[in-house]
C-alpha cells in the first residue's frame, strides 16, 4: 500500500479549508451575537407578545337586594363540563361513563359520542351544572373532562320585580334593566392573569401568572320595598287578568324622598329562563311606554292656573255641554248634559273638559309650556334605568289654541308614567321636583356604602301654598268625585282619576281602545306616598274610577299598614260587615302570628283547632297564609316552629302556593328558593317535613296546573 | 504489513471521541426539552420522543465503538465499493416504489420490513466519501487531468440527480459542497476547482430563479418579518427563540417556542432551541465542541497513514461540517429555510446511528496514524 510520504495530497490546501471554516465558525458567532445579545431583547418581547396572553378572571357579580336586604339577584358559583375528546377517547370505560354523565345531565348519549369523536381538544357539554351534577360527574372520573368554576345568576323570586332588575346574559353581563343600567357596579373589576399558550392557543397549565386580583362587584340595595312590591305587583296582575287588559304598570313613590317603593310592569317575565320570552315582556312600562294621560294631567293645569292667579280660587267658571275651539267641539264625557257653574275644584273633581279648556286657556301658551318643563314633563326624568322614553309634547313654537286646549284636558302629549308620578308628586310635595331614583346604596362585600343616591330637589315648581290647596282639591276628588272608588276607610287619600283614548299608529284615536288610570297620594294631611296605576286597553270597564282606583285603593292602603301610619279617622265597624256583605261568607284577616314566642299568642293558646302546628321548638318562624290576607272562617294557619337560633327548620309543603307566595314563606323561614318553571308549586325537593339546616335551597318546581294549596293538614298516604 | 480486520489494541483519539459523546449526551437533553410538550398532548407522554432517541443513541454508541476497531483499509476494496454503491442506487430507487414514504411531499423514507425507518439519502452522502476516497487514491494521476477530473462527476451527478427527484435539494446541494470540497483538499487542478465551482454557482442561481417559490425562500431569510406569514414563519419564529435566549438563556426546559410556536422544533430547528434555553454562551460552548469535531478530524486526516485513509476521513469531516454549517446558518436566518438536521443534536434515529457510525470510521483512522505506524 502507498503510504502518505508517497503521493503528495498538499496538506496545506487542508489548512485552507480549516482556515475558511474557522471564519465561518467565527462568523457564526458573531451573527448569534447580533441576533441573540443586540436584538435579543426585542425578539424576546415579540416573543412573549406571541406567547402570552392576557386573560381576564371573572368577578363576582354583586346582588341586587331590596331596601330591607331582601335578595332579588344573587350569583352562584356553578361549575361547566367540557371534555378534551382526545384524552376521552383513551378512557378504557369511555361508553359506560358516557352513559353515567348522560343520566346525569340529561343529555343524550348520542350527542356526547358526537362530542367525544369531534377532532378538537375542547367541546362544551353542558354550562352551569347544577351542584349535584357537579358532584355526580366527579364520581364518574372520565379521562379528559374538565370542570371549570363559573358564575350562575340566579333571581330565586322568579318574575317578582324582573322589569326593573333585568337580567344578565351567559357571559355575565347584565342585559335589561338595573343589571344593565348598574352592570359596572354589580360586575366588580375582572383580574387579570398571563397565561402561556401553545401556537393554537391552548393554556400551558403550568405558566399562569397573576398580575391583578380581581374586585367583587359592589351589592345593589334598591329603593323598592319588597312587601309593597309584592302587595302592588298581585294587585296589578289580577286587575290586568279581570279587565282581560293588555298591559299595565302600577307604582308606589315615596314623594318625599324621590324613591320608588314599588314598580310593577306587566306583561313580566321571569329572568331565570329569560330565553323563553320576548323583548314585549322585557319592557319596563314605566319608563318604557308613553301615554296620553287624559285627565290625570289636569292638576298640572290647575296647579299652574293658581299658582299663576290666571283663576281665582273660588271663581266660577261657567261650563255649557261643549265648547268650540277652533272648528272643534270639544265636550264633557256627560254630554249632551252640562255642569253649568263650578269653581275650579268642582271642575276637578268632575273632570271636566269644558271647564279645563278654559283654564288652560286663561294659562297661555308660555305660562302653559313654561310648567310643562317645571313639572320636568319634558324630555326624561333620568331615573336609573335603562331604555327611559322622550315624552312627546308638541312643539311650543308649533302650538295652536286649539293644542293648549287639548293639552289642557290631557290630550295630544304623551308622557311616561314615571314623568307622571314624579311631576304630579311635586303638586303634593310644595312644589318640590325630586330625582327619581332606584339604587339606595351599593355596599361592598365588607358592608362599606360604596355609592349611594341622596334626595335632591331639582326644581321648586308651584308655592307651598298652591301646593297646599292642590292637596285639598285633590283629596275631594277622592271624597266627593270622580275617585270615589279608591276612598279607603280610616285614611284620608287624595287624588284624580283618567281615562284616556289611545292615538293610533296611523294617527286620530283608537275608537274602543282606553288606557285608564288613577294617580293619588296618602295621607292627604301629611302626604308621604304617591301611587300610580295605569291600565292599558281593559275590556270588561273602561274608566279610571273603576279599573284603576280600586287596585290604587289595595295597594295604598297595604303601604300605609305596612308602615304603621296611623288611621286619622277610626276605623268604621262596619267595615268587617262589609267584607262579608261582599263574599256571602264569613272572612276573616290573618294576624300576624310569626317572629315571636309560641307562649306569648293567647290566640293560638285558647284555640288551638285553628291552627296546624310544625316543628320542634317554641319559637314562630313563619306562618301560612300571611298576615293581613283573608281566610275563611275555619279555614286553619300553618304555623311554622324552630329555635331562634334556625338550626332545624322544617320544610313547609308548598303544593299549589304561587312562585311569589312560596318564596316569601320560604324566606321568612330563612332557607332559599331555587324556582324551576313557573305557575303553582307541583312538587319539591327536600320533600315536606324534611328537617334542614338555615340557608339550605329549596328546590320548587312550578307547573300551570292548580291543584289548589293544602289547606289543612291532610297526612299523605 | 499485517492487514488484521480488528484492530482491538490500538487507542484512537480522545478528543474526537468525547466531543462527540458530549454533543450527543447534550443532543438528547435537548430533544427531550422541546420534543416535550408535542409528546404530551399527541402521545400523552412528554418523554415519548427521548426514549426513542435514547435507543438510538445506544445503538449508535455500539456501532461507533465497534467501527473504530474494524481497520479502515477494508473498505478500500473494488468489489466493497461497487456492491455498496449498487445496493444504495437500488435503495433510493426504492424511494419511488409503495416502499418509498412521503413525508411532507417529499420521499425521504424507506420502509422495509423489520428494519428501522431509515433514509437512504442519509447512506448515500457518506457512501460518496467512502468512494471518492477509493476512486482518487486508485486514479490519482488520472484524477489530475480534466477528463479524469469530468469523469470522477458521474458517480456524483447520479446521486445528484436521484436526490433531487425526491425531492432533497439541500442532501443534494450538500453532496456537491461536501464533493468539491474534498476535490480541492485532494489537490485537484486549481482551475478545475474553480471552474467547476462557477458552474456550480451558475446553476443553483438558475435553479434558484427559476421558481417564484425558491425566490421567495431566498427573499424571506432576509426579509423574515415581512414574510412571517408563510415563507418567513419560520424565521421569525426561530429568531424569536434565540433573542429569548439573550446571554445566559431561559433555562433548560423553559423554552417558549417549543409550545408548537416553533415548527421543527426537536428536529431542524433544534439550535433555536438550544440558544433559547441555554443562551449564547451555550451555543458559544456547542460551537466549540463542533470545532473539536472538525479540528480532530482533519487532524487525523493530516496524520492519516495512508491517502486512502487521509481522504475518507476528509470526506467524512466535510460533510459532517458543512450540514452544520447549513443547519446553524438556517437557524439563525442567514441561509433558506431548508431541510437539514443537526448533526448529533437534532431528533431522528437512523440519522443518529448513521453519524455516529461514521465517527466510528473516523476514529479508527485515528489510530493508524503515522506516528502510530502499522506494524
Amino acid at each position: 500500500m502507498k503510504t502518505v510520504s508517497e503521493k503528495n495530497i498538499n496538506i496545506s490546501r487542508i489548512k485552507i479549508t480549516i482556515a475558511i471554516f474557522l471564519l465561518v465558525i467565527f462568523f457564526i458567532a458573531g451573527y448569534l451575537f447580533k441576533i441573540m445579545i443586540i436584538n435579543g431583547e426585542d425578539l424576546k418581547r415579540m416573543s412573549i407578545n406571541q406567547s402570552f396572553r392576557e386573560v381576564e378572571t371573572e368577578s363576582k357579580r354583586g346582588g341586587i337586594y331590596d331596601r330591607n336586604g331582601s335578595p332579588l339577584a344573587i350569583s352562584l358559583d356553578a361549575y361547566s363540563l367540557a371534555v378534551d375528546p382526545l384524552l376521552a377517547r383513551d378512557d378504557k370505560d369511555l361508553h359506560y361513563k358516557l352513559k353515567e354523565i348522560s343520566s346525569i345531565t340529561g343529555i343524550e348519549e348520542e350527542k356526547l359520542v358526537e362530542a367525544v369523536n369531534k377532532q378538537s381538544r375542547f367541546v362544551w357539554i353542558k354550562r352551569l351544572l347544577e351542584d349535584e351534577e357537579t358532584e355526580k360527574i366527579r364520581e364518574v372520573r372520565l379521562k379528559g373532562a374538565l370542570l371549570f368554576e363559573e358564575s350562575k345568576r340566579v333571581y330565586p323570586k322568579g318574575q317578582f320585580l324582573a322589569n326593573v332588575i333585568g337580567f344578565v346574559g351567559q357571559d355575565n353581563k347584565g342585559l335589561e334593566g338595573i343589571e344593565y343600567y348598574y352592570d359596572s357596579v354589580l360586575k366588580g373589576i375582572p383580574g387579570k392573569i398571563l397565561v402561556e399558550e401553545d401556537s393554537r392557543g391552548r393554556s400551558i397549565n403550568s405558566s399562569v401568572y397573576q398580575i391583578l386580583p380581581s374586585q367583587e362587584g359592589l351589592d345593589i340595595y334598591l329603593t323598592i320595598d319588597e312587601t309593597i312590591q309584592y302587595v302592588t305587583e298581585k294587585r296589578l296582575i289580577e286587575a290586568i287578568e279581570e279587565l282581560k287588559a293588555d298591559k299595565g304598570v302600577a307604582m308606589v313613590y315615596d314623594l318625599q324622598n324621590g324613591e320608588f317603593l314599588s314598580m310593577a310592569s306587566y306583561p313580566t317575565y321571569d329572568p331565570n329562563i329569560y330565553s323563553t320570552f320576548t323583548n314585549e315582556h322585557f319592557r319596563n312600562i314605566a319608563i318604557n311606554s308613553l301615554y296620553e294621560v287624559g285627565s290625570t294631567f289636569k292638576p298640572f293645569v290647575a296647579s299652574a292656573a293658581i299658582e299663576e292667579a290666571k283663576i281665582g280660587r273660588s271663581e266660577i267658571i261657567n261650563c255649557e255641554s261643549s265648547i268650540k275651539v277652533l272648528n272643534y267641539n270639544i265636550r264633557e264625557i256627560i254630554y249632551p248634559k252640562s255642569y253649568g257653574e263650578q269653581t275650579i275644584v268642582q271642575a276637578l273633581q268632575n273632570s271636566s273638559n269644558v271647564g279645563f279648556v278654559q283654564i288652560g286657556q286663561r294659562v297661555g301658551k308660555e305660562d302653559l309650556y313654561r310648567y310643562i318643563k317645571g313639572f320636568g314633563l319634558e324630555g326624561r326624568t333620568g331615573i336609573d334605568l335603562p331604555g327611559e322614553r322622550t315624552s312627546n309634547i308638541i312643539p311650543e313654537r308649533r302650538a295652536t289654541i286649539l293644542d293648549i286646549s287639548v293639552s289642557s284636558i290631557g290630550q295630544g302629549n304623551a308622557l311616561t308614567p314615571v314623568q307622571l308620578i314624579r311631576g304630579f308628586a311635586a303638586i303634593v310635595n310644595e312644589g318640590k321636583l325630586m330625582k327619581p331614583y332606584l339604587l339606595k346604596e351599593a355596599k361592598d362585600s365588607h358592608g362599606n356604602v360604596i355609592m349611594k343616591n341622596d334626595p335632591k330637589v331639582e326644581n321648586v315648581v308651584i308655592s307651598k301654598e298652591t301646593s297646599e290647596f292642590m292637596r285639598n282639591a285633590l283629596k275631594s276628588v277622592v271624597d266627593e268625585g270622580t275617585g270615589r272608588r279608591a276612598r279607603i276607610d280610616g285614611f284620608s287619600i287624595a287624588g284624580k282619576t283618567g281615562t284616556a283614548q289611545k292615538s293610533s299608529d296611523q294617527g286620530g284615536y283608537l275608537e274602543d281602545q282606553v288606557v285608564t288610570s288613577f294617580i293619588g297620594f296618602a295621607p292627604s294631611n301629611n302626604p308621604r306616598f304617591v301611587c300610580l296605576v295605569m291600565i292599558d286597553n281593559p275590556q270588561t270597564y273602561k274608566t279610571g274610577s273603576q279599573t284603576a282606583a280600586p287596585v290604587f285603593k289595595d295597594v295604598i292602603e297595604k303601604t300605609l299598614e305596612y308602615y304603621d301610619i296611623v288611621p286619622e279617622i277610626m276605623p268604621e265597624e262596619a267595615e268587617a260587615a262589609n267584607i262579608l256583605a261582599r263574599k256571602g261568607e264569613n272572612i276573616k284577616i290573618v294576624q300576624k302570628y310569626h317572629s315571636t314566642e309560641i307562649e306569648k299568642s293567647e290566640e293560638i293558646k285558647s284555640n288551638p283547632d285553628n291552627f296546624v302546628i310544625k316543628g320542634n321548638g317554641s319559637y314562630i318562624l313563619a306562618q301560612y297564609p300571611f298576615e293581613g290576607e283573608e281566610i275563611k272562617e275555619g279555614q286553619k294557619i300553618f304555623i311554622y316552629l324552630s329555635d331562634k337560633e334556625k338550626n332545624e327548620i322544617i320544610v313547609p309543603d308548598l303544593k299549589g302556593m304561587t312562585i311569589l307566595e312560596a318564596g316569601r314563606l320560604l324566606e321568612q323561614m330563612g332557607l332559599i328558593i331555587k324556582v324551576n318553571g313557573s305557575g303553582y308549586a307541583d312538587s319539591q325537593l327536600p320533600s315536606p317535613e324534611t328537617v334542614i339546616k338555615k340557608d339550605s335551597i329549596v328546590q320548587v318546581y312550578f307547573s300551570n296546573k292548580n291543584e289548589g294549596r293544602i289547606e289543612d293538614d291532610k297526612i299523605k298516604p | 504489513m499485517k492487514n488484521k480486520l480488528f484492530q482491538t489494541g490500538k487507542k484512537f483519539d480522545p478528543l474526537l471521541f468525547y466531543a462527540v459523546m458530549s454533543l450527543s449526551l447534550i443532543g438528547l437533553v435537548m430533544v427531550l426539552s422541546s420534543s416535550s410538550y408535542l409528546g404530551s398532548i399527541s402521545y400523552n407522554d412528554a418523554f415519548h420522543f427521548f426514549k426513542k432517541q435514547s435507543v438510538f443513541f445506544v445503538i449508535g454508541l455500539i456501532a461507533m465503538l465497534i467501527i473504530s476497531k474494524i481497520n479502515y483499509k477494508a473498505y478500500n476494496n473494488q468489489e466493497l465499493i461497487l456492491f455498496a454503491g449498487f445496493v444504495i442506487i437500488i435503495f433510493l430507487v426504492l424511494l419511488f416504489t409503495p416502499l418509498g414514504k412521503t413525508v411532507n411531499n417529499a420521499t425521504r423514507w424507506l420502509e422495509i420490513g423489520p428494519i428501522p425507518r431509515f433514509s437512504p439519502s442519509e447512506l448515500a452522502k457518506l457512501y460518496l466519501a467512502f468512494f471518492y476516497a477509493w476512486w482518487i487514491n486508485k486514479n490519482y494521476r488520472y484524477f489530475l487531468t480534466l477528463k479524469g477530473f469530468a469523469l470522477s462527476f458521474v458517480p456524483m451527478l447520479v446521486v445528484f440527480i436521484l436526490i433531487v427527484n425526491q425531492p432533497d435539494l439541500s442532501t443534494a446541494g450538500l453532496i456537491v459542497l461536501a464533493t468539491i470540497t474534498t476535490y480541492f483538499q485532494a489537490g485537484a487542478r486549481f482551475t478545475h476547482v474553480f471552474s467547476l465551482v462557477t458552474a456550480g454557482a451558475a446553476s443553483a442561481a438558475y435553479f434558484i430563479l427559476s421558481s417564484e417559490y425558491r425566490i421567495n425562500r431566498v427573499i424571506a431569510v432576509w426579509r423574515p418579518f415581512e414574510n412571517q406569514l408563510d415563507e418567513g414563519y419560520q424565521v421569525v419564529k426561530s429568531l424569536y427563540a434565540l433573542g429569548s435566549g439573550g446571554f445566559w438563556g431561559l433555562g433548560i426546559g423553559n423554552s417558549r417556542q417549543k409550545y408548537l410556536h416553533l415548527p421543527e422544533r426537536h428536529t431542524d430547528f433544534i439550535f433555536s432551541i438550544m440558544g433559547e434555553e441555554i443562551g449564547y454562551i451555550g451555543l458559544l460552548f456547542v460551537l466549540f465542541l463542533f470545532f473539536v469535531v472538525f479540528w480532530r478530524g482533519y487532524y487525523t486526516a493530516i496524520k492519516a497513514d495512508t491517502v486512502f485513509g487521509r481522504l475518507l476521513a476528509l470526506g467524512i469531516t466535510n460533510l459532517l461540517l458543512i450540514q452544520s454549517f447549513i443547519n446553524i446558518t438556517v437557524a439563525a436566518g442567514v441561509f433558506p429555510t431548508t431541510g437539514m438536521t443537526l448533526p448529533f443534536i437534532s431528533y431522528g434515529g437512523t440519522s443518529l446511528v448513521i453519524t455516529m457510525a461514521a465517527v466510528g470510521v473516523l476514529l479508527n483512522i485515528s489510530s493508524n496514524t503515522i506516528k502510530n505506524p502499522n506494524n
